[in-house]
C-alpha cells in the first residue's frame, strides 16, 4: 500500500460459543477489514469449525476458531491486535509472523 | 530413523544413566508413571506414543527378544521425535507436539526427548502458543475437567 515492507502473518482466533453464524461471519468479515486497512494483502482465512478447549476459558468450553494468513506492513500489527484484544467476543488470540 | 540402530549402544548406556540421576530428587514420582502406564493414557488422549509401550524388561539380559524388536521398543521410547521433520513443527499440529507432553501434561525434558536443542526449543516455543490457544493443555487435569463437562 504505502510501499513499505511487508511481512507475512499468520493471525488465529478464538470466538466464544455463543455467537450465531451471522455474528461469526460479520466479526471475521471486521477482522479481515482491519488487516486490508492496514495495508494487508491475500489474506487467507481457513475456519477451524467449532474446536473443544483444552481446558475451560471464562466457563466456556468450546470455541470457533479461525486461521489467516496474510501479508502486511508492520506498523499494522498493533491495530489488529487492538481489535483482537477489545473484543469480549475473543476467547483467544495469537498474531506471530511467519517469514522469519 | 536411519541412524537408530548406530544409536542404539549409546543409549543402552544411556538410559540406566538417565534414571539413577533422577533418583535424587522429586522427578523419581514421574519416571515411574512412566515406565508404568503411559501408552494407555497417552494415546488415549492424543494421537500419543502409543507403542512405547512394554519395554519395561530392560536390562533383563536372560530374555531376549529379536533384535528388531528390542531397538524399535527403545527407540520409540526414548524418542518421541526420532521421524521429525523441523518444518512441522508448528503449534497447529497437536498431534505432534502431544508426543512431547507426559501424562500430566508437561513438556518432557531433553533427557527424556533425546532431540536436538534445535528441535527442542522449537518445539517448546510451540507447545506454549499452543497452550495459549487452548489448543494444548497447561495440566492433564484441566483436559479431565472439559471432559467430564461433555
Amino acid at each position: 500500500m504505502n510501499g513499505a515492507e511487508l511481512r507475512e502473518y499468520e493471525l488465529v482466533f478464538a470466538l466464544q460459543p455463543g455467537l450465531d453464524e451471522s455474528a461469526i461471519a460479520s466479526f471475521e468479515k471486521r477482522v479481515a477489514d482491519v488487516i486490508s486497512g492496514q495495508g494487508g494483502q491475500n489474506i487467507v482465512t481457513e475456519p477451524w469449525g467449532r474446536r473443544t478447549l483444552a481446558y475451560p476459558i471464562k466457563r466456556y468450553y468450546e470455541a470457533y476458531y479461525f486461521l489467516q494468513r496474510f501479508a502486511m506492513p508492520p506498523s499494522g500489527a498493533d491495530e489488529v491486535e487492538r481489535t483482537l484484544r477489545f473484543s469480549e467476543d475473543v476467547v483467544r488470540y495469537l498474531l506471530i509472523r511467519t517469514d522469519e | 530413523m536411519s541412524d537408530e540402530k548406530n544409536l542404539t549402544p549409546e543409549m543402552e548406556a544411556a538410559v540406566p544413566a538417565a534414571e539413577f540421576e533422577s533418583l535424587d530428587d522429586e522427578e523419581t514420582i514421574v519416571i515411574l508413571d512412566d515406565v508404568d502406564v503411559p501408552p494407555a493414557d497417552l494415546s488415549a488422549e492424543n494421537t500419543g506414543i502409543g507403542d512405547a509401550a512394554a519395554s519395561d524388561e530392560e536390562g533383563d539380559d536372560a530374555f531376549s527378544a529379536p533384535s528388531e524388536y528390542q531397538e524399535r521398543e527403545r527407540g520409540d521410547r526414548s524418542r518421541p521425535g526420532s521421524d521429525i521433520r523441523v518444518d512441522d513443527i508448528n503449534f497447529k499440529n497437536i498431534s505432534l507436539l502431544s508426543r512431547f507432553l507426559d501424562r500430566r501434561g508437561r513438556i518432557m525434558s531433553r533427557r527424556k526427548t533425546r532431540v536436538s536443542a534445535k528441535v527442542q526449543r522449537r518445539v517448546v516455543r510451540e507447545i506454549k502458543r499452543a497452550r495459549h490457544l487452548a489448543l494444548l493443555p497447561y495440566t492433564a487435569d484441566q483436559t479431565r475437567q472439559v471432559r467430564r463437562r461433555r
